[in-house]
This record gives C-alpha cells, sequence and structure tokens, in this order.
C-alpha cells in the first residue's frame, strides 16, 4: 500500500501528520520504516528533514502523508505548539519498556484535544514492542539497538534522567497492554503495538489512520486554497483563501504534483 | 551531545529565532533558551490564558498594565498576537521566510482591508489605481494629482527636482506644496500609504516605505501586505525555531539563565584545541550541566547589566526608511463577541469572502480625546486567519510614543476603543460587546552606545521596533547583521569552513531534502 513508485497522482489528498511522544521512544525510527522499510540501529537524534512525504493509497483515493517529526525539541519542553496545530492525524508514541512514557503520551493526547484541530485522527503507538517477546527477551541481556538509542539520547539532554531500564528481560515490559488498549478505547484513539526494529505494526498505523480520515472534509476545507500549505481542516470548515507565498517564485513549486 | 555550542542564543523574539534559523542552517551548532514557556517572547502569540498568566506575571512589577473581564470558554482556541504587524509582500522578511522554507510551515493570507478615520467617519484607503479612478470620494483633479505623486512615488525620486532639498521636510507639507494635495488626501497619503507614527516626519524615508509597498502590492493580491494565522509574528518565530532545531538546534524553554560568565581560557580542565575554546559558560535552571559556548547572543533585556555594556549591540543601517525609532508603545488587547465587519463605503470590489483582518488608522488629531501627536493603529484578527474562535474578534490598538507617557495606557487607548466598538457595527444596531480588555505599556530598550571594546563573541539584539508594517521587515535585517557578526567571530577561528568565501550567504539554496519531496527521500 505504500506506493513509493507511482508517479502522478494528481488526486492525492495531502494530509498532515505529526509525531508526538518522549524523547527516545523511537518516533523517528518508526516514520524511518514506514517512509523506506529501513531500520538503523544507533540512530541519531533527529536531524535534517523538515517533513517526509509518503503517498498511501487506499482503494480508490490517495493521500499524501507529510510527516513532520519534532526535531528534537520535545527534550526540553519546548515543542512549539505550532508544529500540531493544523495537523489532521496524530501519532503518539511511547515505549512499552517505559511506564513515564504512556503517562507523557497521555498528556500528548490531551494537548491534541484541547488544542489541535477538532477532526484530528489520533493514534497511539506502543513502540519497541520487539524487545518485550520471547524472543528478545532470552537475549535480553545483550543490549538492543534501540536501547542504545535511549542511552544517546540520555547523554544528548542533560536535565533529563535516564530511564531507569530494568536490567532483567522479564521486567522489561512495564506497559501491559491491556492497559494502554483501554486507555485509547477510552480516549477514541487506534491503537497498535510496534516494533520500528521488525516492522511490526507500523504500516498498519498509517493505513488504519488514512481509512479514518475525513477526505471530504480536508478537501472542502482546502477549496480554492493553496495546496501546499500545510494547515487545512481548521476549525472554520469554510474555504480558505490562503496564500502561497512561493507562487510567485517559481511557477514548478506550486504545482504540487 | 556535549554541552559545547558554537552560539548560544538567548530570547526567542522574532530577531533571535530568525538568526537562530540562520546560523543553524550555515552549520553552527546552535543552543536558543528562553526563560518564558513560550516562544517569541515580546512577540509571541498567546491563547488567552497563557495571556492573562502573562498578565499576571507583569503585573508583578508594573501596576499600569490592567485586565478587565472573565476569561470566555474555549480561551485556548484564541492565539491573542503581543506584537500585532503585517507583513509587506516584498521586503527582507517575506524573502526570509521563502528563502529558509519557514513559509511553508505557516499559514497566510492578504490584509483584508486598510481604512483611515478622518474627518469624523471611515474610508477605505485605495490599494490599487483601480481603486482610486472608482472612488467617489475624490474629485476628478485630486485624482489626477494623487496619480502623479503615485507616479512620483513608485519612480527613482532620489535625484527628482520634486524631492531636490525636501528630503527631510515633514511629508505633509510636501504633499501639499509640491503636489497640491488636499488636507484628507495628504494625511491618508502620510499615515495609511507611508505608515508615518508621528506627526512631521521627514519625507525621504516615508517616500521609501511608500514605494516598497506600492511594489508590493499586486504580488499575491491587491493588498501590499500578508498576515499569518495564529496571531501571526509568535507563530513565525516558531517556524524559525523549529527550521533550527531540524537542521539540529537545541532548544531550551521556560528556564531561566542562573548565572552567565566569561571563560577564562586558563582555567579550563581540558584545554582542547586552541581554536576551539569556550568564551562562555552559562548555567540553566535545573540543567546540573554548564552549556558553553563560543558566541553568545542576547536579546539585551535578558543580557546582565554589567554584560550589556560590554556587549557588540546589533544597529545595522536601517534609517534609510526607518520611522522614528518610539521609547515605548502604549498597547491594548481587546476581545469582542460578534464576527469583525466594516460595511464598505466604496463599490463592493468582487471579493466574495468578507476579511475579518484589517488595519484601521487614526491620524494624529483624528479622535477627540485622542493623541494629537501619534498615529493609532487598530488591527483585527479573528475565525479567518484562525486566531479567535468562531464569532468571536480582536482588537489591537496600539499607539507609539516618543517619550515617556504620564498617563497609562489605559487612558491613552481608551478613547479609540470606544470609538471603534461603536464603528464596528454590531447585529441589531447595538454596540458590540466587549468580553476582556488588556491595556499595558510596552517599553523598549533603548539603543544605548554600546562599549568602543565590545567582549569578543557577545552579541545584543535590540527590542525589535514594533511598527505595525515596517516591524517585520526591520527583524529581518536585524537578524541578516547579528548572524553576519556571529559568524564572522566564528569564522575568526575556522578559516577552513568558508574558504575563499568573503561572506556566509545568509539563506543557503534549499535543499531537494529539507524541502521533503519525493518519496524515495533520506530520513
Amino acid at each position: 500500500m505504500a506506493d513509493a513508485a507511482s508517479g502522478s497522482v494528481d488526486r492525492s489528498v495531502q494530509v498532515k501528520l505529526v509525531l508526538l511522544g518522549e524523547a527516545a521512544v523511537g518516533k523517528s525510527s518508526v516514520v524511518l520504516r514506514f517512509v523506506s522499510n529501513e531500520f538503523q540501529a544507533n540512530k541519531e537524534p533527529t536531524i535534517g528533514a523538515a517533513f517526509l512525504t509518503q503517498k498511501c493509497r487506499l482503494e480508490d483515493r490517495v493521500l499524501r502523508y507529510e510527516i513532520w517529526d519534532t526535531a528534537g525539541q520535545e527534550r526540553f519542553h519546548s515543542l512549539a505548539p505550532m508544529y500540531y496545530r493544523n495537523a489532521q492525524a496524530a501519532v503518539v508514541v511511547y515505549d512499552v519498556t517505559k511506564a513515564t512514557s504512556l503517562e507523557k503520551a497521555k498528556s500528548w493526547v490531551k494537548e491534541l484535544q484541547r488544542q489541535a484541530n477538532p477532526n484530528i485522527v489520533i493514534a497511539l503507538a506502543g513502540n519497541k514492542v520487539d524487545l518485550v517477546q520471547t524472543s528478545a527477551v532470552s537475549s535480553g541481556s545483550t543490549p538492543s539497538s534501540e536501547s542504545e538509542d535511549e542511552a544517546d539520547d540520555a547523554t544528548a539532554t542533560p536535565g533529563e534522567s535516564p530511564s531507569a531500564s530494568g536490567d532483567e528481560p522479564e521486567s522489561l515490559r512495564q506497559v501491559p497492554r491491556e492497559e494502554a488498549q483501554a486507555y485509547a478505547t477510552e480516549a477514541g484513539l487506534l491503537f497498535f503495538e510496534t516494533s520500528a526494529k521488525t516492522g511490526e505494526g507500523v504500516v498498519e498505523i498509517f493505513t488504519e489512520i488514512a481509512k479514518k480520515i475525513p477526505i471530504e472534509h480536508i478537501l472542502a476545507s482546502t477549496r480554492g486554497g493553496a495546496g501546499r500549505s500545510g494547515g487545512a481542516g481548521g476549525r472554520t470548515g469554510g474555504a480558505r483563501e490562503d496564500v502561497n507565498l512561493e507562487e510567485q517564485q517559481s511557477k514548478k513549486d506550486g504545482c504540487n504534483c | 551531545m556535549d554541552n559545547h555550542f558554537d552560539v548560544i542564543v538567548l530570547g526567542t523574539g522574532l530577531i533571535e529565532s530568525i538568526t537562530a534559523a540562520a546560523l543553524s542552517k550555515a552549520g553552527f551548532k546552535v543552543a536558543h533558551i528562553d526563560p518564558n514557556p513560550y516562544y517569541g517572547a515580546d512577540e509571541a502569540s498567546l491563547s488567552l490564558d497563557e495571556l492573562v498568566q502573562w498578565v499576571n506575571r507583569r503585573q508583578e512589577h508594573d501596576r499600569s498594565i490592567t485586565h478587565y473581564g472573565e476569561l470566555p470558554p474555549h480561551a485556548r482556541q484564541y492565539s491573542v498576537s503581543l506584537g500585532p504587524s503585517v507583513i509587506p509582500s516584498i521586503g527582507p522578511f517575506i524573502s526570509s521566510l521563502i528563502a529558509s522554507g519557514v513559509s511553508r510551515y505557516g499559514s497566510f493570507k492578504l490584509l483584508g482591508r486598510v481604512v483611515i478615520y478622518d474627518g469624523g467617519m471611515l474610508k477605505d484607503v485605495p490599494q490599487s489605481k483601480d481603486d482610486i479612478f472608482q472612488s467617489k470620494a475624490m474629485s476628478l483633479l485630486e485624482k489626477r494629482r494623487v496619480t502623479r505623486f503615485l507616479m512620483f512615488a513608485a519612480g527613482d525620486f532620489e535625484n527628482s527636482k520634486e524631492l531636490h532639498g525636501q528630503e527631510n521636510s515633514p511629508l505633509l507639507d510636501f504633499l501639499h506644496r509640491i503636489f497640491l494635495l488636499s488636507e484628507a488626501t495628504a494625511r491618508a497619503i502620510t499615515y495609511a500609504l507611508g505608515y508615518c507614527s508621528f506627526i512631521a516626519e521627514k519625507t525621504l524615508p516615508a517616500l521609501h516605505r511608500i514605494r516598497a509597498y506600492l511594489k508590493a502590492s499586486g504580488r499575491y493580491g491587491p493588498s501590499s501586505f500578508l498576515v499569518g494565522y495564529h496571531g501571526g509574528s509568535g507563530e513565525i518565530a516558531q517556524g524559525f525555531c523549529r527550521a533550527a532545531a531540524v537542521r539540529g538546534g537545541v532548544y531550551i524553554l521556560g528556564r531561566s539563565v542562573t548565572s552567565l560568565s566569561s571563560v577564562d581560557p586558563a582555567e579550563l580542565e581540558n584545554p582542547v584545541l586552541t581554536s576551539d575554546l569556550p568564551r562562555f559558560a552559562i548555567e540553566v535552571d535545573d540543567l546540573p550541566d554548564r552549556l558553553h559556548c563560543r558566541c553568545l547572543l542576547s536579546s539585551t533585556s535578558l543580557l546582565p547589566g554589567h554584560f550589556r555594556t560590554l556587549a557588540d549591540v546589533i544597529r545595522p543601517s536601517i534609517s534609510s526608511y526607518g520611522s522614528p525609532r518610539p521609547f515605548a508603545v502604549a498597547r491594548c488587547i481587546a476581545v469582542v463577541d460578534g464576527p469583525i465587519t466594516l460595511p464598505w463605503d466604496i463599490e463592493d470590489s468582487g471579493t466574495s469572502e468578507v476579511s475579518d483582518s484589517l488595519l484601521l488608522v487614526f491620524p494624529p488629531g483624528s479622535l477627540h480625546g485622542g493623541s494629537a501627536t501619534s498615529a493609532v493603529h487598530v488591527m483585527t484578527a479573528g475565525p479567518g486567519t484562525m486566531s479567535a474562535p468562531s464569532g468571536k474578534g480582536i482588537l489591537y490598538i496600539s499607539m507609539p510614543l516618543l517619550t515617556n507617557s504620564v498617563h497609562s495606557a489605559e487612558i491613552l487607548l481608551r478613547p479609540y476603543l470606544t470609538a471603534v466598538l461603536l464603528l464596528f457595527p454590531a447585529e441589531q444596531q447595538q454596540q458590540k460587546t466587549l468580553i476582556c480588555s488588556t491595556f499595558y505599556m510596552q517599553e523598549l530598550n533603548s539603543c544605548t552606545a554600546s562599549t568602543s571594546d565590545p567582549l569578543v563573541g557577545l552579541l545584543a539584539v535590540p527590542s525589535l521596533t514594533p511598527h505595525t508594517t515596517q516591524g517585520v521587515d526591520e527583524a529581518a535585517i536585524v537578524a541578516e547583521a547579528t548572524f553576519r557578526k556571529a559568524a564572522s567571530s566564528l569564522n575568526r577561528e575556522i578559516k577552513e569552513m568558508n574558504q575563499g568565501c568573503e561572506q556566509t550567504v545568509f539563506w543557503p539554496v534549499l535543499a531537494e531534502m529539507e524541502e521533503g519531496e519525493g518519496d524515495d527521500m533520506h530520513w
């Protein structure tokens, strides 16, 4: 379904999707798996891309995800409201081996429900599930790549105490699936357990979000507006007369193909 | 991460944020810190509940600030700007927005209308030549004279015979004498085309502004100006900060700097490469480690006193089209019930959507009980820019002051608020109801002369001139000057970084990767 090869699809609907969650839960890795089907061990904290795009074909419609990463701004609780303000979808990630990361995820969900577009589709993703599966448990003594990532990040972020990662493999899971599932149901979220490392559950998040996105609403609210402007689907729902600042600069950029 | 940075930037106002983005994109390692829990400093966009907290904090040291009204429902759906401004469609600021890629983070629309209140009535200010010809308010002769002036102002007036010897005369006077314009027309041109803040502003700088705005008209539509969504400048500052973060900038909000010191190289525990020696060390609340940097760039207001006198204060030459820098600005932020609309006095030009973003200008002496020396600007915002929930509106009233005022902001601005509420008709002819209002005085750090012998690498950024039309362009100009000073103080040591290049480019060409186009991108 992640259709990377398809060239020009004119009827694609652009969806701004934001990633949220505590530092080092694997937000970027989840997206990297989705967009490039890759996994990098020891991934540096996110640097480089303003956003990634990925088309997603679903029956008769094509979504063009514009995926925004936090660029590390969540680390000192410094994520700007502008980041998630106009998002039509959000993936809130926590780490199944770190209970506090679910609490952080919950506070993000709350913030989105207060502040973001009211039609936003939110998915909760419990990542690093490979660490708590039987095969991983048996080899638990060797730190997995993702927990190294976490260690990396801890050194990168003074002031945030590194998570007390359980040394014993059996106790690695700190968030029972049932607990997270119950919370997600109650809060009206899609829910998945994922592993960016193995790919488990990753594509499903984006497919299920695509099914749930109110495309007609987005089309209605962007009609007449510049397609490139990230923020469709606002509160008013009326036609917006947005100006695309680049329109006069280069015709090519405006076509948004 | 280690705690060594090339640059530490203090304050997330527009100037500092643009500079941080440029430095980060140029490859410098940047940490950006703000004691406030929000981005944008004096230009922040705040929700209404954040605004109330802001007022409460401010009241601790500023007794003159006044706030009325209860917090309405959906307080978080408002984006209130502490530095309301419009963006000229051509100019250094919009160039920076596009060249940095930050324009893609935000949404913009054309400013709906510019309206002037003079002679006891509201008049639309023509946005184009066609508007002038269609105007019923002017005689044919007056239209010809206005057209002649506009042709003059749009051209190369610098060496014209009309201007010769008149550069420093007041613009109003110049318009009367040289172009024989009527009082009303001359005032409209002075205050609602040249956006002079004070009476007797000089002709030449005002002409520079008029030419710039005439050129800007037509780039994106009839208006010369754009407005940003969600409160404008504060949102855009967040965009520049994100651009810096995407390039590796580290962001620390809501924590104050507890100590700031210059580093004596002899005291360093592990002196590394001589080229890499940090010059400053700072301690931040709740962070166990000290942060070090080679260049410290701070908004003047966040620098401790003794450092302020040692800093190199950025003062670029913007006088060519600058309005005089005010001492302070009296401000009012008012939230009203009911959408903001004004009746048209000229024929409907076919605009389908009635914009709730407009700029209303009160020239000096236009309002009984108002200022005789300052022009007052009223900007409006509402759901059209997602700045307020449906059916609500925000009014920003600002009065620049050249000297300290004995009166409070409320005393100065209350007559304008009352007038505006009467001018904006509510349904059933009733006066619009006020939900809440805040009056305060924004004092500006004066650009005191900096020391002749500043500490190397210590740069102080003055507070932004809060001019409605010219402020953001000045921000971009000051940011570029700051960027160049910072880059040269850093590159003095790292020669290899820019070998052969005389100057670092302000905004490097946007890489495809950054734009995120294409599905085969590398993460």
